[in-house]
């Protein structure tokens, strides 16, 4: 049985705004799994579901076999959850804050204080362990949510955008760390920089504006991802625009589509299609409504 | 053990922050400033009832701002931290919330006993008494549970508005103008304007004082009462009336009062030997403020002795007997003859009738005599029972035909009634009062709301998205 398993996962806030749409997901023990996509696409909403932090509108998760609710204090216990720019009391010290999660995992003090201890140091914070919280970079916090994530010696690590808000050495020390976890623990992370998750992820999910558009092995994504999408520039009137873009939305093979910009004073359109983004130029029927398909190309590809 | 350590967590943050700290010391100069104004003023001293209500009422108008922001910023000075840091980890958001309210009701609550411990003992120590502990613990209790209803309902809106102002502005309008909707409700005596004018009620002690006993010389006469008389009111020789059996009125030069023995010394009268007097004691007030009981206010059948040869003593010099309703403890004949006195245990009253229980077996027919009790509702206002019912198995009479109003005390004062060993009651056990269903009206209205306010915060708390 898959360690994670979602079913039809959704969350749409106050009838307003689809974060997560449907999304279906299995996890294996022993993954390095990455959630990728663009800011808003929908991964911390995701990752506080599978948490328990919000409740889904419909659809279910469950991890190690059991439903994930606001109350599963028992799944939460085999976690270890770093979210995106961590926020922790201002007014506690790293100590503190770690000895108190360490109870909260049901620690006894004999237990706690050397992991507390050897956590500390391990992500440097030793010089600043009796100190305030609110008086830390965003470097020392990250680190103090690494050593918390880990202070239960969790079964499944879920870090939220691991390396947002740090310097390039911060970067490279929180990747080679999850690299190194990943020996021996299952592992979620989520970024929308695509070569964090190529360094460290065996197997990777593509969220665009809340739904899980690709979903297999990184090797897989190489190949698909550059096939799959297509850029349209677009020579018409705003009429006519509109009129494309409510064809592109009707088509089965289209996932999404973005206004990315202009070109030569033309709207560009880079589609995300199932299959071979080729197709999607015919299968819009540009030429009956009327539009000029001024420029298609790959993105970063050939025309 | 997640719990625990929410809990302490939470109880030490608490004790750390500003607010307490600033709130403890604001409390402390002011309970300094108003006990030493209260009770070192120079003049009679303050009743302790007044005393103690100073300080609760403080909670219930003043400390209820800070009171407001410790329950109204619970959850919503948090609220982009506590997602992070603890609810992601393994505990439920019960048991945070629930950690929440324990520990600031806890801390809020011991600073409130501890109040009113310090604010009570001064009164009892340097004001006049005139609270019984039963009084003060149903005043504190009251206040108490506000106090809590107050933090329940603050916590609630932390959770409900997930923003510190909107919370604290919503809680105050709630408890400032709160008196429309209670008197909307049809419980205005919840409303914290109703409190604090009922506190004074509250912490007295229900009972009038009585004039228990009566002796006289040819010069000076003795009334003992069964209370701590407001001296200013005791020591007025016009408040006594002493007339003789043909209406003959002897004034009083000067009347001594002595707050140990709880007497007053009417001096400066030419009594004539062995004349029956009449002396009726009228404008005379507890501490309180309490007139004396209608039913022992005077004193009959006073005789005045001969007077005394040196080295022996003067016969016919004991008490007077006072009014009939209330036997005096030191004079009577009968009241040590065999063994302790009887006494009123307790009374309970519905709308229509009274339950009176005795300590030991009585004499049936001096107890259905209905003519033998007394019954107040409320206070001076008296009722006749139309019969009375003896169940000597239970030592308890049964008294019907009453129509009381709602909420009101009733006080029973029975007379002239023995034990069927033949014992007379005793003047300090004869008397009982029934008042505790507005205690647990104050107890359900305070206490529910306080209680739905936690459940509403968990159960808002558990669908929240964080």
């Amino acid at each position: 049985m898959a360690l994670l398993e979602t079913h039809n996962l959704t969350k749409i806030y106050g009838n307003k705004m689809i974060a997560v749409n449907g999304i279906n997901l299995s996890i294996e023990k022993g993954w390095v799994f990455g959630l990728l996509g663009p800011n808003g696409a929908g991964k911390t909403t995701l990752v506080k579901l599978l948490l328990g932090l919000q409740k889904p509108t419909a659809g279910t998760a469950h991890l190690f076999g059991k439903r994930v609710t606001p109350n599963s204090a028992d799944i939460r216990s085999r976690i270890g959850y770093l979210p995106t720019n961590p926020k922790f009391p201002p007014t506690m010290t790293p100590i503190t804050y770690l000895d108190l999660l360490g109870r909260l995992f049901g620690m006894s003090r004999e237990e706690r204080m050397p992991r507390l201890s050897g956590l500390i140091r391990a992500v440097d914070l030793l010089p600043a362990a009796a100190r305030a919280i609110k008086s830390f970079s965003t470097g020392m916090t990250t680190r103090l949510g690494i050593a918390a994530s880990l202070m239960n010696d969790p079964d499944l690590l879920i870090w939220d955008e691991p390396t947002a808000g740090l310097d390039p050495a911060g970067r490279k020390y929180t990747l080679d760390l999850l690299r190194e976890l990943g020996k021996t623990k299952t592992i979620i992370v989520s970024s929308h920089i695509l070569t964090d998750i190529d360094r460290v992820c065996d197997h990777v999910g593509i969220l665009h504006q809340g739904k899980m558009i690709f979903g297999g092995s990184v090797r897989e994504m190489k190949e698909t991802i550059g096939r799959n999408n297509v850029d349209l520039e677009i020579d018409g009137s705003p009429e006519q625009s509109d009129e494309l873009c409510r064809r592109l939305d009707s088509l089965p093979e289209v996932i999404g589509f973005d206004g990315i910009g202009t070109g030569r004073g033309h709207p560009i359109y880079r589609v995300h299609a199932r299959t071979d983004g080729g197709c999607v130029p015919a299968s819009a029927g540009g030429r009956s409504i009327g539009w000029l398909l001024s420029r298609f190309r790959r993105p970063g590809g050939a025309r | 053990m997640a719990w625990t350590a929410l809990f302490t967590t939470e109880l030490l943050a608490l004790c750390r922050s500003w607010v307490l700290r600033g709130w403890l010391i604001a409390l402390a100069l002011a309970e300094f400033f108003m006990l030493t104004r209260a009770l070192l003023a120079p003049g009679h001293a303050v009743p302790a009832s007044n005393v103690l209500a100073m300080t609760l009422d403080g909670f219930l108008l003043v400390w209820s701002i800070v009171i407001i922001v410790l329950g109204a910023g619970s959850v919503s000075l948090e609220s982009d931290v506590i997602s992070d840091s603890i609810l992601s980890r393994p505990c439920t958001r019960t048991q945070f919330i629930s950690a929440k309210f324990a520990s600031r009701v806890l801390v809020v609550v011991s600073i409130y006993l501890v109040c009113s411990l310090v604010a009570g003992f001064a009164a009892w120590r340097y004001g006049a008494n005139d609270m019984t502990p039963w009084t003060i613990a149903v005043g504190v209790g009251t206040v108490g549970l506000a106090v809590v209803l107050l933090l329940s309902l603050g916590i609630m809106l932390s959770v409900i508005f997930n923003n510190t102002v909107m919370a604290v502005a919503a809680m105050l309008l709630l408890w400032y103008v709160a008196s429309p909707v209670f008197g909307f409700l049809g419980a205005d005596y919840l409303s914290p304007t109703s409190l604090v004018a009922n506190l004074p009620r509250i912490l007295k002690d229900p009972d009038q004082p009585q004039l228990v006993d009566c002796s006289a010389s040819q010069s000076s006469l003795t009334l003992t009462f069964s209370k701590t008389l407001d001296p200013q009111t005791a020591e007025q020789p016009a408040n006594y009336v002493i007339e003789g059996p043909d209406g003959t009125r002897y004034p009083a030069a000067t009347a001594v009062y002595d707050k140990q023995k709880l007497n007053v010394v009417l001096s400066g009268l030419t009594l004539p030997e062995g004349t029956k007097l009449k002396v009726t004691a009228q404008n005379v007030t507890d501490v309180g403020g309490s007139s004396l009981s209608p039913a022992a206010s005077s004193a009959n059948d006073v005789i005045v002795p001969a007077a005394a040869v040196p080295g022996t003593n003067a016969p016919g010099t004991q008490a007077a007997k006072p009014a009939a309703a209330v036997p005096p403890a030191r004079s009577s004949p009968l009241s040590n003859k065999e063994g302790a006195p009887p006494r009123v245990v307790s009374c309970t009253a519905t709308a229509s009738s009274v339950k009176v229980t005795f300590s030991t077996d009585m004499i049936a027919t001096e107890v259905e005599n209905v003519q033998n009790y007394i019954v107040e509702s409320p206070q001076g206002r008296t009722h006749q029972a139309r019969a009375a019912t003896y169940s000597n198995a239970a030592h308890t009479v049964l008294l019907t035909g009453f129509t009381f109003a709602q909420d009101e005390p009733v006080k029973v004062t029975v007379k002239g009634v023995h034990s069927a060993a033949g014992t007379a009651i005793g003047s300090r056990g004869n008397s009982a009062t029934y008042a505790e269903l507005t205690t647990w009206k104050y107890v359900l209205g305070l206490g529910l709301p306080s209680l739905l306010a936690f459940f509403i915060s968990v159960a808002w708390f558990a669908r929240r998205d964080l």
